[in-house]
């Protein structure tokens, strides 16, 4: 069984490994809500039920091979530190970290997979893969979907497919989305029409982690709403298409920066580089925006390319959560603030020269 | 720029107390736009597309609300070009909150003061706001309260006429709240046949799901439901409610393993029916015949799966 601690030492197996097909699309992730027969959804169901249902599907699913030596708690047994870290991880809701008793997670060692139960619904499965991976992400969770078919009898009807807890899940059950970086497109001011095109497609649009401006990292998650009356197929390729042009229209507005306003955006990058390295106090809504204008320098080549990498991990590792778990202790925002800096430019000491010439 | 006109109100998530420490502010932008600490720390919990259920707010309330040991009060803020239904949805969402965690289905009195508190300013009957069923302006509006858990309506005149809606009658109650665009309509006190459809929701008030005794009002007050069953207990209220975000109504993805070759047969012999009574309705006594035969045989092999597949 890996320790909560081990899991926080390594980084999660999606975050490592960067090409150019991760410069716009960071994450691809596919949940699957699945429910069991006949039992009261968790909402619903009494303490006993709800006890009884994490024991089979926490017993079950740690018997499946992408599991061993995986992570398995009881969220009981977890302080709400450890709880919000996961959260900040993707690993498991908000929703589910706000309960507790009889609600549990299971995460594979690479953290690629990871099974929430009695969140809203009896077991969420849930994949993440790099880049834009949809379906590689589904293929993932339907994986372990199947395999718990064989064991266990799910909520289904021939009509409504999956049936959950809330009707808008109703049908697959299936919530697909990607992570977006899109520096490009706020710094060119055509974020709000490119957001307002894919409401107008039926897909949802958010933030990180829910919250979501500009200056918040640029960072923007889209996913699809209807899971009912479309296959899992016909979604995945809905979302994919919709994705990659955003993710096209980003590396446009890139360019067309880069053509009608270099100084500008050499300024961005420049700035945040200086910014991130002599900051001495930082927040982490000021660190995200900055963290986002290096990417930009290190995907359009303005600074060494593994700078992507090492942004992504400063934006979870940077969270509140992340630094107050590494300190040991709650921390007050302040102290938090100066720990956050002094992390960052820890971090961008060995990748970025002092003196950095980005003319 | 437009100095924003708000009223705030705090709202105590929980029971009754004196007056608030520091509430939590929640700004409603004329564009819908719902903002978390909008002068600390901005974080926006929903945007503007998206229906009543305020799913991001409520992952945000749950997370503050279950993390709090004394209650929590909220300070709603919303511009003079006030979008009154998205206020009223957020009212919603922290009753529900509320009565999560305290367990008490009491009901919105806050709503009510929010409500007058609103009108008094006079910013409730500029809202233009779109029909449910078209994207026409709507003219008619009305709120049915049930158990504390309002349900709203605009329509347009057109599809009010189409309804039978063009005259809310006693049975959606809360004349305070119907309003339209010249202010409070006139409301008359018939009960009218035009309204089957409540009367029957009324008439199945006390209908249990067999399984988890969940009942449809449980459903209306918190947006879940009990179980799977419950979806065949109470199918047609849920088909009516059906999120308007999905594509179409009927499953066309994955199925479990041996579930598909079962919803396969089913389809061939409501096919087989549905030919059974063309036949019969042509007089073609001799295929109507056969027909029968071909659909017990399928149907006798039907019901023994299908209880070895439930049991």
């Amino acid at each position: 069984m890996m320790r909560f601690s081990t899991l926080m030492k390594h980084p999660a197996d999606w975050m490592a490994g960067h090409d150019e097909t991760t410069s716009v699309v960071v994450t691809s992730r596919v949940r699957l809500a699945r429910n069991l027969r006949q039992i009261p959804f968790p909402g619903w169901a009494r303490k006993t039920q709800r006890q009884e249902v994490l024991e089979l599907l926490k017993t079950k699913l740690e018997k499946h091979p992408a599991m061993t030596e995986g992570f398995s708690h009881e969220l009981s047994d977890l302080d709400s530190l450890q709880k919000q870290v996961l959260v900040e991880r993707h690993l498991i809701s908000r929703e589910q970290a706000a309960r507790s008793e009889g609600s549990g997670s299971v995460v594979n060692r690479k953290q690629t997979l990871s099974l929430m139960i009695n969140e809203e619904d009896h077991l969420r499965i849930q994949a993440i893969r790099p880049s834009l991976q949809l379906k590689e992400a589904y293929e993932l969770a339907l994986s372990i979907d199947q395999f718990l078919e064989e064991h266990i009898k799910y909520a289904f009807n021939g009509d409504w497919g999956y049936l959950t807890a809330c009707p808008t899940n109703l049908g697959t059950g299936m919530r697909a989305s990607s992570m977006l970086h899109l520096p490009g497109l706020v710094l060119s001011d055509q974020i709000g029409q490119v957001l307002k095109g894919i409401g107008k497609l039926g897909l949802a649009v958010r933030g990180l982690y829910g919250e979501g401006t500009e200056s918040l990292g640029n960072l923007y998650q889209i996913s699809n709403q209807s899971t009912l009356g479309e296959s899992e197929e016909q979604i995945l390729a809905r979302l994919t298409k919709v994705i990659g042009d955003v993710a096209r229209y980003e590396l446009q507005a890139r360019e067309k920066l880069m053509q009608d306003d270099p100084l500008m955006v050499r300024d961005k990058v420049g700035r945040a580089s200086g910014i991130l390295s002599y900051a001495q106090i930082i927040d982490s809504k000021e660190a995200l925006g900055q963290l986002s204008m290096l990417r930009l320098g290190a995907d359009i080549d303005l600074l060494p390319a593994e700078l992507t990498e090492i942004c992504d991990r400063l934006f979870m590792e940077t969270q509140p959560a992340h630094l107050q778990w590494r300190a040991g202790n709650k921390l007050p925002p302040e102290t938090r603030d100066a720990m956050r800096a002094q992390m960052i430019r820890e971090k961008l000491q060995s990748a970025l020269p002092p003196a950095i010439d980005i003319s | 720029m437009k100095k924003e006109q708000y009223i705030s109100l705090a709202i105590p998530v929980g029971g009754l107390s004196e007056i608030p420490k520091t509430p939590l502010v929640l700004a409603i932008s004329k564009e819908g736009k719902i903002t978390l600490n909008p002068d600390v720390y901005p974080e926006i919990v929903e945007f503007s597309e998206g229906g009543s259920h305020l799913t991001l707010l409520e992952e945000q309330l749950d997370l503050l609300v279950g993390a709090m040991s004394e209650e929590l009060l909220v300070q709603l803020r919303v511009t003079h070009q006030l979008d009154y239904q998205r206020s009223i949805d957020v009212l919603n969402c922290l009753a529900k909150k509320r009565d999560q965690k305290y367990g008490n289905r009491r009901s919105l009195g806050d709503v009510d003061r929010i409500h007058w508190l609103l009108r008094d300013q006079g910013l409730i009957f500029d809202v233009p706001m779109k029909c449910d069923s078209c994207e026409q302006k709507a003219t008619v509006f009305y709120t049915q309260v049930a158990d504390g858990k309002m349900k709203k309506t605009a329509l347009c005149d057109s599809c009010a006429k189409e309804q039978g809606v063009t005259d809310p009658t006693g049975l959606l109650m809360d004349n305070e709240i119907i309003m339209g665009e010249g202010g409070p309509k006139p409301v008359a006190s018939s009960l009218d046949e035009n309204f089957p459809e409540l009367e029957v929701a009324s008439a199945q008030s006390s209908r249990e799901c067999p399984t988890c005794s969940f009942t449809i009002e449980d459903y209306q007050k918190i947006g879940r439901l009990g179980c799977g069953d419950c979806y065949v207990a109470f199918g047609p209220d849920i088909e009516q409610r059906l999120p308007s975000l999905h594509k179409g109504l009927k499953h066309t993805g994955h199925f479990p393993e041996g579930l598909a070759e079962l919803e396969q047969k089913k389809n061939k012999l409501e096919e087989l029916q549905k030919q059974l009574d063309q036949a019969i309705e042509a007089e073609n006594y001799e295929g109507a015949a056969r027909l029968r035969d071909e659909l017990n045989a399928a149907s006798t092999a039907e019901i023994e799966e299908g209880e070895e597949v439930s049991s």
